[in-house]
């Protein structure tokens, strides 16, 4: 348990309270919060671009500024998924979902609040996980195999498919339609090209970010612009003040199994490289949906406050997941840890088993700046959420030119690409077209992270088990997640059967 | 006297303009990759002390160049060797070449619509060996164990055309071992990561990664190819101890190149400033550190031979990928 050294835990909390960490957790999380809520740029851009100033930097500074941009910018990429269904960063995606219905009926402010104190106390649940995993990173980062990973995709789509009821089989559609455009592109494992039609922007396939501000964004202010108005047309912009603010902050904590069940799923998503915050959210969604009583189910996608803080705990408690892989392996948990670990690497800090021995320091100034800039954000966002929510009610003549142009831009200053621009618009056209016929749109994002590696662990998967899958029930950790995909369309179905008869008895 | 310091004069003059040539702006270096890679760091690190090379020959009175480190990731590093080659040969844009990567397509004879001969190579920034990896719990504690396993070895690895798996397919097709290839991890860490949870037998590392991942003593290493055998590896082997020493040349180059065209006069100031870079007792105890192995040349043809040579040898095996 030297990991869990008292003396270096307090030494650590003492030095970020001097006056230099002070300043570079705050400038961090400012920078991060401008990062999270432009739409395209997130807290993985914002560490690209303070590479070059943190190198003259003592390494206990760089890592504050940095853990400063880590632990906010998804916290401030929800305010636009709320107010204008715009994500800021891909992962708040998945708040967009019942955000922005709450918005459209005027409670922004409560959306925002529950969004802001779920992110702060999912960031500390998530970094208490941390903690509490020091000591056994190695075992869990070697506890998952490509044959998990594969399960662990299945499940993912399996939950996504089934929160949508009664939509089941339009939600497959849109899943599939997920899939082929997840297989656009160079294929890893067979070395073959899909659907690129010789175009060289292809090779890689499509870009998340791009899509995603597409798909949710650019499609909403299609709408908006069809239907006129205002976001929030039907709600009262009185209704939104402090007290809203306030009243939504303590819905997280009446709501606390949903809490901790979203920073569980965080931290444990986070924790498998490669996987990511997107992931994270989403599933955290669909399995809120999924144990919500049958009586609830319905109300989800049409403003249900579960449904902003089931992701949003989950989203910022992957930080701390993603840091295990990161610290225990080199392996990055997330696009922002792969950016990270160049940053340790600069400053001379060999990530790996022997890190927790030889900068171990370090690593409890990073715990510590990570918690503390996630409580900042959070009262940063509910000191500013009744002023910001009222842009709710500005008319979509002023606001759809605005929320457009700072979507192609933050699409475009993604790689400076002037084709993912097009992307953008493409997808934008794709998702209105899925909104005006009654698509749920929730399982494309999922089809699109989960489809390539579903797709890479299955040939992975085959070739451990000498071409066949039946090292699926040879795993403990197989047969567990089996259990849960099981044991979710199981719950599921029982809960559909009884809203049946409900529905069978009332009518 | 006057007359002296009117020579003296003239020739300062006289060299200004040969000085203020190059740089004259601030200059880019182009990664092929994302933030965050191996590319990506060595480049940001040197970067800084190339700042200082060109601050230095300038003197005070000048405006102070920088280097620009500009990630340019897509199409496993096509893109950024596309966009360089199509840049003004006046040595304002550069770009750092993984070799053997960006010459898979010479190897092969495909044209990916850039001619890897043409560039203009200034220096070599890194530069490293290959070693065998295995996990320390498995059952092979011999390269042998390995030859003499039945059935194809597993290997994990990133994927066809990577540069670790040409290394391993030359190396078992010398060796005369089939290799089942279990293709789709993300990096060399990933791949390596694997080997310990026991998804393949075996693996192979540049001998930097190898000493940075195996820190912690998870892994055996069975075999380095190269000349000397690292201290670092006891009880490894190299190619003269198994017959075959060719294989010392499957060498991986991190390579500064211009496009094509640059005078040889802003060749050799590059030369000149990668060298200073790499050089620096700072450069040098980072990489001792971080297990990062920086090497520099001293002339642009040195660069350009090492170079072909690796390209050449690679080629030879052309067939086996």
């Amino acid at each position: 348990m030297e990991a869990l050294d008292l003396a270096v835990i307090t030494e650590a909390w003492v030095r970020l309270f001097e006056l230099d960490s002070l300043f570079y957790l705050i400038l961090g999380t400012l920078i991060g919060l401008v990062f999270g809520v432009l739409p395209g740029l997130g807290g993985t851009t914002a560490l690209a671009i303070l590479i070059p100033f943190s190198m003259n930097m003592e390494p206990g500074d760089a890592i504050i500024l940095m853990a400063g941009v880590m632990g906010v910018a998804p916290t401030s990429g929800a305010v636009t998924a709320i107010l204008l269904n715009t994500p800021g960063t891909a992962p708040n995606a998945a708040t967009t979902l019942d955000g922005y219905p709450l918005s459209q009926q005027g409670k922004a402010g409560l959306a925002i609040g529950a969004a802001a104190a779920a992110s702060g106390l999912g960031g500390i649940i998530g970094i208490i996980f941390l903690i509490a995993m020091v000591p056994i990173t190695r075992e869990i980062v070697l506890m998952f195999a490509p044959t998990e990973f594969l399960l662990l995709a299945v499940l993912g789509l399996v939950t996504v498919s089934l929160s949508t009821g009664k939509k089941f089989v339009k939600s497959l559609i849109v899943g599939l339609f997920g899939l082929i455009i997840a297989s656009v592109g160079y294929h890893e494992v067979t070395g073959e090209e899909r659907f690129t039609f010789g175009i060289d922007y292809l090779w890689d396939g499509f870009k998340l970010v791009p899509v995603m501000i597409g798909f949710f964004a650019v499609s909403e202010m299609i709408n908006l612009w069809a239907k006129r108005g205002s976001v929030a047309g039907a709600g009262e912009m009185e209704a939104i003040n402090f007290r809203q603010v306030l009243q939504g902050c303590l819905e997280p904590i009446k709501r606390w199994k949903v809490l901790l069940r979203g920073s569980a799923i965080g931290t444990g998503v986070g924790a498998l490289p490669g996987v990511g915050g997107t992931v994270a959210a989403f599933m955290a969604y669909t399995i809120a949906v999924t144990t919500a009583k049958p009586s609830e189910r319905d109300s989800f996608g049409k403003g249900n406050i579960v449904g902003v803080i089931a992701p949003e705990s989950a989203n910022n408690a992957k930080e701390g997941g993603a840091l295990v892989p990161t610290l225990a392996f080199g392996i990055p948990g997330s696009a922002e840890m792969a950016v990270f670990l160049s940053v340790l690497i600069l400053h001379g800090m060999v990530p790996g088993p022997t890190i927790m021995t030889e900068s171990l320091d370090i690593i409890w100034i990073l715990i510590a700046a990570a918690a503390a800039s996630g409580v900042i954000a959070s009262i940063i966002t509910i000191s500013a959420a009744s002023s910001i929510a009222k842009l709710t009610f500005v008319d979509s003549r002023t606001l759809v030119p605005i929320v457009l142009s700072f979507a192609m831009i933050g699409s475009y200053s993604l790689d400076n690409e002037i084709y993912d621009v097009f992307t953008t618009l493409a997808f934008g056209f794709v998702g209105f077209i899925f909104m005006r016929f009654g698509f749920p749109r929730i399982a494309f994002p999922l089809a699109i992270v989960l489809g390539p590696l579903m797709e890479t662990s299955y040939f992975q998967t085959l070739r451990i088990g000498d071409g066949t899958l039946s090292i699926l029930f040879d795993r403990p950790q197989s047969i567990v997640i089996m259990l849960l995909i099981v044991g979710c369309i199981a719950y599921y179905l029982k809960g559909f059967f009884t809203r049946s008869d409900n529905e069978e008895a009332s009518v | 006297m006057r007359f002296l310091t009117a020579l003296v004069a003239l020739g300062l003059i006289a060299s200004a303009p040969a000085q203020a040539a190059f740089p004259e702006k601030d200059v880019t270096i182009v990664i092929p990759y994302g933030p965050g890679g191996g590319f990506d760091t060595l480049t940001r690190k040197l970067s800084p002390y190339i700042e200082e090379y060109f601050a230095q020959k300038a003197g005070q009175n000048f405006n102070k160049i920088k280097v620009v480190p500009k990630n340019m990731p897509g199409a496993s590093g096509k893109k950024a060797a596309v966009y360089t080659s199509k840049q003004k040969p006046d040595g304002h844009t550069v770009q750092i070449f993984n070799i053997p990567g960006h010459g898979l397509p010479y190897i092969k004879g495909e044209n990916p619509g850039y001619d890897i001969e043409a560039y203009s190579w200034l220096n070599r920034v890194g530069g490293d060996s290959y070693v065998v990896v295995v996990s320390k719990e498995g059952p092979y504690k011999k390269l042998d164990d390995l030859v003499n396993k039945s059935g194809d070895l597993k290997i994990p690895e990133q994927g066809p055309g990577s540069t670790s798996n040409m290394a391993n397919r030359i190396t078992w097709s010398t060796l005369g071992k089939g290799g089942e290839y279990i293709y789709g991890y993300k990096s060399s860490r990933d791949y390596t990561t694997a080997v310990l949870r026991g998804d393949g037998d075996v693996t192979m590392l540049a001998s930097g990664s190898a000493k940075r991942y195996n820190k912690g003593g998870d892994y055996n290493i069975l075999a380095h190819f190269a000349d000397e055998v690292d201290p670092a590896f006891p009880g490894a082997v190299n190619g003269n101890d198994i017959g075959h020493p060719e294989l010392h040349s499957l060498g991986l180059l991190r390579i500064i190149a211009g496009p094509a065209g640059m005078s040889q006069e802003v060749m050799d100031e590059w030369n000149k400033a990668l060298s200073y870079a790499v050089n620096h007792p700072d450069i040098q105890a980072w990489s001792a550190k971080t297990g990062n192995p920086v090497k520099a040349y001293d002339t642009t043809a040195e660069t350009k031979k090492a170079l072909m040579d690796t390209l050449n040898y690679f080629k030879k095996f052309r067939d086996v990928f």
